[in-house]
């Protein structure tokens, strides 16, 4: 039972300087972050935002080989889009594809403008990772709580991660007590028995849900509960949250001023 | 004064018309230990939902401390009857035990001081508190269970209602639960539990009420638990202690003994008569 578990926060509860960051002031300024990183346009500012996000992610002391396994679920579809991408702008060709009466042609421009599409998804991508790594999980919801998500939202997400294990195990069990009675899905999906079986466990699971619902609503109500889930805020912002949130979103600026062709203005300052 | 709990006459029926209780009147007193028992679907569930107000008597009154349930002080009153679900995993849904425990305390506006002591006793209470920060779908059942209870201990009610509180548990699980409600019964809290546990109501109960068909068939002591015919009817069946001393009526013994301690007085009894008998042999 306890491998099938599927932790979502297994490094948070390491100790570094991002992990001791006030989640209010984590989230607020990585979004900063993320917002101008995706903005920016040119490779070199990008590079910079992409140097320096990795040096955090290296500061966090978080395990590179599980960042890269998570970054797995992004990376591969981003770069079937981005080795695409060049067919579809105009510009120098690098090479034309032939194809009877139209000619596809894969532009240097198109080249890139993929380079640059991939850098910015690879650096929300690892601030996210890097938010989500940091922060325990029920931490993340109660700091989003106290930023003022509308708690409708809050309560969404954590009741999904709380039930989906009760479903999942559920539904394991139901399968498992037909299999016990012999049942066998057929090869072909549509068979009649096979439909109908799995079409009465489906229902089965929905109107399970539904009971166990009402039920945890009327166990919520006999401890009290009123419609609306009241938290402690136990986060409190030192100096030190702030200028480390600051730091980054300097860091975001500096990004976009070299992005933006900033060198020129820091001649202008001598 | 008056009893803690008064039942007085309630019928209540589900939205499909069919009836679940039909005219219960009882009343339980401060710190006593009732045992709820009768067969599947006789309306033990609906009764205990009843005791703290989560379904509102259509007819008849219930009574907490002299007090009506009624919409209006349904929430109050809430403070004062703790309710322990059966499944763990209905009431325990917070993403951590700390949370879950305190959900109770917050709800009843307590600060912060005052909550977090709470739910440090509550989780001592239970020998849960090194594991305050796990997520609830990481635990065990037994431990889902006494986080639950501790759940309902942190709100500090003076009643403490459990639905089927041994069910699932293994033994060494039954046996620290039976701890944890000594000690809540020491501390003077009031305490019912419906079950199907014949043995347990019998070892640890000072009242027992049995219900059949959303009625009352019996209430009294331990010793309903022995009645032949009421047992038959109430789908029940006479606790293994008693089942022995049955088997072997040239024992005599009556009334029958129902706990392992009473068992084990009657038996010392009959053996020092014995001796005594075996003496006056060689002496006469």
């Amino acid at each position: 039972m306890e491998q099938a578990h599927i932790h979502l926060d297994e490094f948070a509860r390491l100790k570094s300087f991002f992990h001791q960051f006030d989640p209010r002031v984590k989230i607020v300024s990585c979004l900063m972050l993320l917002v101008i990183v995706v903005s920016l346009r040119t490779l070199a500012g990008l590079l910079f935002a992409l140097l320096f996000t990795s040096l955090m992610i290296f500061g966090s002391h978080l395990p590179l080989g599980r960042i890269v396994k998570r970054l797995g679920f992004v990376v591969p579809m981003l770069v079937v889009l981005c080795l695409f991408l060049p067919f579809a702008r105009p510009g120098t060709p690098v090479f034309k594809v032939p194809l009877g009466i139209l000619t596809l042609t894969y532009s240097w421009e198109g080249l890139q403008a993929s380079a640059i599409f991939f850098l910015r998804l690879l650096c929300g991508a690892l601030i996210v990772i890097l938010v989500t790594f940091t922060t325990p999980f029920h931490v993340l919801l109660h700091s989003l709580a106290d930023l003022r998500v509308p708690p409708i939202f809050i309560q969404l997400i954590q009741f999904t991660l709380r039930y989906f294990f009760v479903l999942y195990d559920e539904t394991i069990r139901m399968f498992r007590a037909r299999r016990a009675r012999n049942f066998k899905a057929a090869r072909n999906f549509w068979s009649g028995r096979t439909f109908s079986t799995l079409g009465g466990l489906l229902g089965m699971l929905f109107i399970r849900s539904y009971e166990r619902g009402e039920r945890v609503y009327y166990a919520m109500l006999a401890r009290g509960f009123q419609g609306e889930i009241r938290v402690l805020d136990q986060f409190q912002v030192r100096p030190r949250d702030l200028l480390l949130g600051m730091s980054l979103i300097v860091l975001g600026v500096l990004s976009l001023i070299i992005d933006r062709g900033g060198w020129g203005w820091a001649h202008f300052l001598r | 004064m008056g009893a803690l709990l008064e039942v007085e006459n309630l019928y209540f029926r589900y939205h499909d018309g069919t009836p679940a209780l039909n005219g219960i009147s009882l009343s339980i007193n401060r710190g006593e230990k009732v045992a709820i028992l009768g067969p599947n679907g006789a309306g033990k569930s609906t009764l205990l939902l009843h005791f703290n107000g989560v379904y509102l008597a259509q007819q008849g009154k219930v009574r907490v401390a002299g007090e009506e349930i009624t919409r209006d002080n349904e929430t109050r009153l809430r403070g004062k009857v703790g309710m322990v679900f059966q499944d763990p995993d209905d009431q325990v849904f917070s993403p951590t035990v700390w949370d879950d425990v305190a959900f109770g305390p917050l709800n009843q506006g307590l600060g912060r001081k005052e909550i977090e002591e709470r739910v440090f006793q509550a989780l001592q209470a239970v020998g849960m508190w090194d594991l305050r920060s796990r997520a609830p779908h990481h635990l065990s059942y037994g431990q889902k269970k006494r986080v639950a209870i501790a759940g309902v201990i942190a709100m500090n009610p003076e009643v403490i209602v459990l639905d089927e509180p041994t069910a699932f548990l293994d033994p060494a699980g039954q046996e620290s639960l039976m701890e944890i409600l000594a000690e809540l019964h020491q501390r003077g809290k009031t305490i019912i539990v419906a079950t199907h546990d014949v043995d347990m109501a019998a070892e640890w109960a000072d009242k027992v009420i049995i219900l059949k068909g959303g009625k009352i068939l019996a209430q009294g002591d331990t010793m309903l638990l022995v009645q032949d015919t009421l047992v038959k009817e109430a789908a029940l069946r006479f606790p293994v202690v008693s089942q022995v001393f049955q088997r072997i009526p040239s024992l005599l013994v009556r009334p029958l003994p129902r706990t392992v301690d009473e068992a084990a007085n009657a038996i010392a009894t009959l053996l020092k008569d014995r001796e005594k008998k075996d003496k006056h042999h060689i002496v006469s």
